[in-house]
Order: structure tokens, then C-alpha cells, then sequence
């Protein structure tokens, strides 16, 4: 009992330790999940339904409302995965590598979402589902990096080897989000310049949906960003008394150390 | 915009909605994927613990029989 209270002192005094994560996020996620809901109704029904049909692309506009928000989180995904990596790599922050590793699958699946909308996209509206250009490329890329940072991590047994080896690809692979952001202005693509947020580039009765749907992804990632987090504490306190407390286990055990 | 359109999209209904049905399919599978994931977490950790419940009462009794 003495050495259970020590530790769990010890991490409750450390702030974004693992048992506080843990045992508050369980708390966030039902609001969470209630606006994340709510803003996804508002969103498909004006992204499906009340928002108006592009003069030259016709319904094949309704796409956008999926394929920029996740484009825009396939992006934040993997610059929060390199500073959750540097974090871990300079103050040995625990839930750093966590959260690190916990991005890389939620990141991929957005990216996966951004590429096959785009091609859907593509075949009405340019005639080819796929074209070689630096924005397309670059965004191919990004998948592959997430895929490679999974694949690297999960290559090595021992766990503090995985996550600074992982650590490392994610900071050098972090170049490439520029590389996507500014390939529309640096070269010359098929795909079109940035327009969201310009003024009076977008019906606004296009981008007031765009941005709904945009908060309604963003609110999901959060979400999925929790899930996975908690999952990689599972994995990783395996061991801790309070985990196993946690997860309705440990009661006998703490009798027999007790009794 | 009327239902016959709404399930038509113009001559876009096909892409328009195998993008928002993949997409679906998409979180969803993350979200299976997510709780196989738990399934096996949970019976590492109920290892774990057995484990270390057997271990503390192995050594409950050699102190005892020291």
C-alpha cells in the first residue's frame, strides 16, 4: 500500500501525466462526442443538401465539404506528431511519445480520406483521377510517411529505441508540410491555388458550410486523437496498479499485497 | 434542391457519394480497428496483473518461512 500511494503521488504531482490523461479524458469525450454530432448534422445537411451547386462543377462541389478539412488535419496531424516528438526528444516527457505515436494511424486514415476524395473529385471535374503534380505527390507522400513512421515503431522491441528512431523520421519527414502547403504557388499544378479563407474567393454560402464541416472534422480528430491516446497508456502502463484499477482489474492483487 | 436530386446529384451522384460513403467506411473501420486494439490490451493487462499478484504472494511466503 505504501509503495501504491508513493506512486501515485508521484504522478499525480506530474502535470499531462498518464493516470490524470486517463482518468479525465474518459470525462471530455461524451460533450465531445455530442458536438462533434451535432456539428456534423449541420454540416451534411447544408454540405448534402442546402448549400448551392458549383456554376461549372455542378454536385461535384459537395466533395470539397470532406476533401479540404481533411486535407487540413492530414496536415496538423503531422506537425503535432513532430512536435510531440521534439517535446519527447528534448524533456523526456512521457505522454509525449504517446500522444506521438498515438497521431500516426488517426493522420493516415486523414490522409487516405484527402487522397480518394480527391480522385473522386478529379474524374468529373479535370478528367483524370490522378496526376503526378507536386500537390498531389506531396500529399501521397505524407501517407507514406505516416505508414513508414508506423511501420519503423513498431520494428523495434525495445520501446524507447522505437519511439526516438519514429521520433526522428517524424522531424525530418515535417519538411514536407510546406512542401504540400506551398506546391499550388511554387509550381505549376493541376490542382487549384488556396482559396479558403480568401476573400471573395469562395460563395460564402459554400464557405460558411466548409468551415462547419471543417470545426465537425476537427472535433472527430480530437475525438480519435483521445481514443487512441488512451489505448497507448493501456499499452503502456500495463504494469501500474492504477491502470489495472482502472480497468476493473488489480483488486486482488492489492489485497494480497495487503493481507 | 428535391429528394430525386438530392439521391442523383446532378450526373455526380457517384462520386459525390462513394466520397462521403468511403469516408464513413473510413472512420469506421479506424474505430474497429481501435477497439481490437483495446480487446488485446485488455488481456495483456489482465496478464500482467495475475503475474504480478503471483509474484507478491511468492514472496509473501518466503517471508514467512524466513
Amino acid at each position: 500500500m505504501a509503495s501504491f500511494s508513493k506512486t501515485a503521488g508521484r504522478w499525480f504531482h506530474q502535470l499531462g501525466s498518464p493516470k490524470w490523461f486517463y482518468q479525465k479524458s474518459v470525462k471530455w469525450l461524451p460533450w465531445l462526442w455530442i458536438s462533434c454530432l451535432a456539428l456534423f448534422a449541420f454540416g451534411l445537411y447544408y454540405s448534402l443538401w442546402a448549400s448551392p451547386v458549383d456554376y461549372q462543377q455542378g454536385n461535384s462541389v459537395r466533395i470539397m465539404y470532406i476533401h479540404v478539412p481533411t486535407a487540413v488535419l492530414s496536415m496538423v496531424a503531422y506537425l503535432a506528431m513532430a512536435v510531440c516528438a521534439v517535446i519527447g526528444m528534448v524533456w523526456k516527457m512521457k505522454m509525449s511519445f504517446m500522444a506521438m505515436r498515438a497521431l500516426a494511424p488517426i493522420g493516415a486514415a486523414f490522409t487516405l480520406i484527402c487522397l480518394f476524395t480527391g480522385s473522386l473529385w478529379g474524374i468529373p471535374t479535370w478528367g483524370t483521377w490522378w496526376e503526378w503534380d507536386a500537390r498531389m505527390t506531396s500529399e501521397l507522400v505524407l501517407l507514406f510517411l505516416y505508414l513508414g513512421f508506423i511501420a519503423l515503431h513498431s520494428s523495434f522491441s525495445d520501446r524507447t529505441k522505437a519511439d526516438n528512431a519514429a521520433a526522428i523520421l517524424a522531424i525530418v519527414g515535417a519538411i514536407n508540410i510546406p512542401i504540400i502547403y506551398g506546391s499550388v504557388k511554387w509550381w505549376n499544378t493541376l490542382h487549384q491555388a488556396y482559396s479558403v479563407t480568401k476573400k471573395g474567393a469562395i460563395d460564402p454560402q459554400m464557405q460558411t458550410p466548409l468551415f462547419i464541416m471543417i470545426a465537425a472534422f476537427y472535433v472527430l480528430f480530437i475525438i480519435l486523437v483521445i481514443i487512441r491516446l488512451r489505448l497507448e497508456i493501456m499499452n503502456r502502463e500495463a504494469k501500474a496498479k492504477w491502470l489495472q484499477q482502472e480497468v476493473g482489474l488489480g483488486q486482488e492483487s492489492n489485497a494480497g499485497a495487503n493481507g | 434542391m428535391n429528394w430525386q436530386e438530392f439521391f442523383s446529384m446532378g450526373d455526380h451522384g457517384l462520386y459525390v457519394w462513394w466520397s462521403y460513403g468511403l469516408t464513413l467506411l473510413t472512420i469506421l473501420l479506424l474505430l474497429l480497428l481501435f477497439n481490437v486494439y483495446r480487446r488485446k490490451l485488455l488481456v495483456k493487462i489482465k496478464m500482467q496483473q495475475q503475474e504480478q499478484s503471483l509474484k507478491a504472494r511468492v514472496v509473501k511466503t518466503e517471508n514467512v518461512s524466513g
